[in-house]
């Protein structure tokens, strides 16, 4: 197990609760979407997680990951806009513990940027980069350090289907090359079958943890052709169900 | 823009100016309430020698005060940033600096620093420190919820973000502040002259008294065009080293 936590629960002072008491656990090495209704309180547990948030209450909460060894990819790119793409991916191993020489700096940092398909846009600057460009870049950020857990809040949601696609597709490749935790926040029920191994369905507020579903009988390699395979439409239809039944009539 | 665009500004000056010219000749008011423009430049001409000097002596002391302003506007900011606690305390006597009229304690400055070019300087820092101190601290916490939450989780010490994250989001306001405080340090620098003397403030002040209007226009255009002058080294200076910032 890398994260645990049991009976945990968060109120916001607005009285909605966010998150009700749960009990999960994630193993190591596994690729976990987690699913649900905007405002379920699914970035929350997100954000408690990754030790941005505390939680009002739980028995126990874990993160078993070395200190230093999550990254961390927002809705948002979240770059420095007077830095290039190199120069931001940088960023993540000088905010490191450790030194590193400004040459292995630069060499590492040019890896992460050809790992995510920017090898040649390393000197461009944010404002001269797409949105799908800026979000690799922050990709590239996140995995220069090597994490064996990597957070990710919504991160291709804003982007348009064709270029939310193909980041999918990268992500799950990188992750079955490199191995490490993934947890992946989302509120496309497409999106999480399209990636994850295991999908959790969150209810609507307050969030409860309604399903914990294995995608056994997807194929390993996933491609955006498998979206017209009969089993991947079973489990996005299994997973719908189970969140129609725990949505708020309406909202 | 293209030149001709770029003259446009210039039709409303012409305009104004033709009409006090033949308004001023025609004698549709006394010459020492407007004088003609012609009168003006013809004073300029005339006393060139003197507008020079004086030119030279308001660009160096609201320069000055300026830089002064710039330096402990900015040193001010980062310490009101430090902690929410030195914000209370100290905020309400920044405040002091923006509300603080100088034409009132013009006279306070003499006493404290004599008649002269510190009094001037002085004013012009007074006057031109606070939109640069406001313009600072709020751009010191400027940086995105997302970038904050960034540094946060890669545990960056408190130095790694002041210097890689906080400093560099306030460039752009603390630009801005730049530019506003150039021009006030210039209408504080002529201020201080009128107490102070020297400079453009002190030929107002001597023309006033000799009932020189067109000396006192003359030397009013100058000090306008100080001003402009200064703003727009400001402007040039944050188009060049902003385009990073603003396009993104």
């Amino acid at each position: 197990m890398i994260l645990g936590g049991r009976a945990l629960r968060k109120t916001f002072a607005s009285e909605l609760r966010a998150l009700a008491p749960i009990d999960f656990a994630v193993e190591r090495g596994e690729f976990v979407a987690l699913v649900g209704p905007s405002g379920c309180g699914k970035s929350t547990l997100l954000r408690i997680l990754a030790g941005l948030d505390q939680p009002d209450e739980a028995s126990s909460l874990e993160n078993r990951a070395n200190p230093g060894r999550a990254s961390f990819v927002f809705q948002e790119a979240a770059l420095l806009p007077w830095r290039s793409a190199l120069g931001n991916v940088e960023l993540a191993i000088e905010l490191d513990a450790k030194a590193a020489s400004s040459e292995a700096r630069r060499f590492r940092a040019r890896d992460a940027l050809a790992r995510v398909g920017l090898a040649d846009f390393a000197a461009r600057f944010p404002h001269e980069l797409s949105g799908g460009m800026k979000m690799r870049v922050s990709l590239a950020r996140a995995l220069v350090t090597d994490p064996e857990l990597l957070f990710l809040d919504e991160p291709f949601g804003a982007l348009d289907e064709f270029t939310r696609l193909d980041l999918d597709e990268d992500l799950r490749s990188l992750w079955r090359e490199r191995g490490g935790t993934v947890f992946f926040v989302t509120h496309s029920i497409e999106e999480a079958v399209l990636l994850a191994d295991r999908v959790w369905v969150f209810s609507s507020r307050p969030g409860r943890l309604v399903l914990d579903h294995r995608l056994a009988g997807l194929p390993a390699e996933r491609k955006r052709e498998l979206r017209r395979d009969p089993r991947y439409r079973q489990e996005v239809e299994t997973i719908e169900a189970a969140l129609a039944r725990h949505r708020e009539p309406r909202a | 823009m293209s030149w001709a665009k770029r003259l446009d500004p210039l039709w409303p000056l012409a305009s104004i100016a033709s009409f006090a010219e033949v308004g001023s000749r025609a004698g549709w008011w006394e010459a020492y309430l407007f004088p003609a423009p012609s009168m003006v430049v013809a004073c300029l001409w005339e006393d060139r020698a003197e507008f020079g000097g004086a030119f030279a002596e308001t660009l160096f002391a609201a320069s000055l005060g300026w830089g002064i302003a710039l330096a402990a506007g900015t040193l001010l900011a980062l310490t009101l940033s430090l902690s929410d606690r030195v914000e209370r305390a100290f905020r309400p006597y920044a405040v002091f600096f923006q509300t603080v009229p100088v034409v009132a304690i013009a006279p306070l400055l003499v006493i404290w620093f004599g008649f002269g070019r510190p009094t001037v300087v002085a004013a012009a820092a007074i006057v031109s420190v606070f939109p640069v101190l406001a313009a600072g601290f709020a751009g010191l916490r400027s940086a995105s919820a997302a970038l904050t939450d960034y540094f946060r989780l890669r545990r960056a010490g408190r130095l790694a973000t002041l210097f890689k994250l906080r400093i560099p989001s306030a460039v752009p306001q603390l630009l801005t502040g730049a530019r506003i405080a150039a021009g006030l340090a210039v209408i504080g620098a002529v201020v201080g002259e009128f107490v102070g003397g020297g400079g453009l403030g002190g030929v107002v002040d001597a023309a006033t008294a000799q009932q020189r209007v067109d000396k006192v226009f003359a030397a009013v255009l100058l000090s306008t065009l100080l001003g402009f002058g200064l703003v727009s080294i400001v402007d040039a200076a944050r188009e060049r080293l902003l385009s990073r910032w603003l396009r993104s």
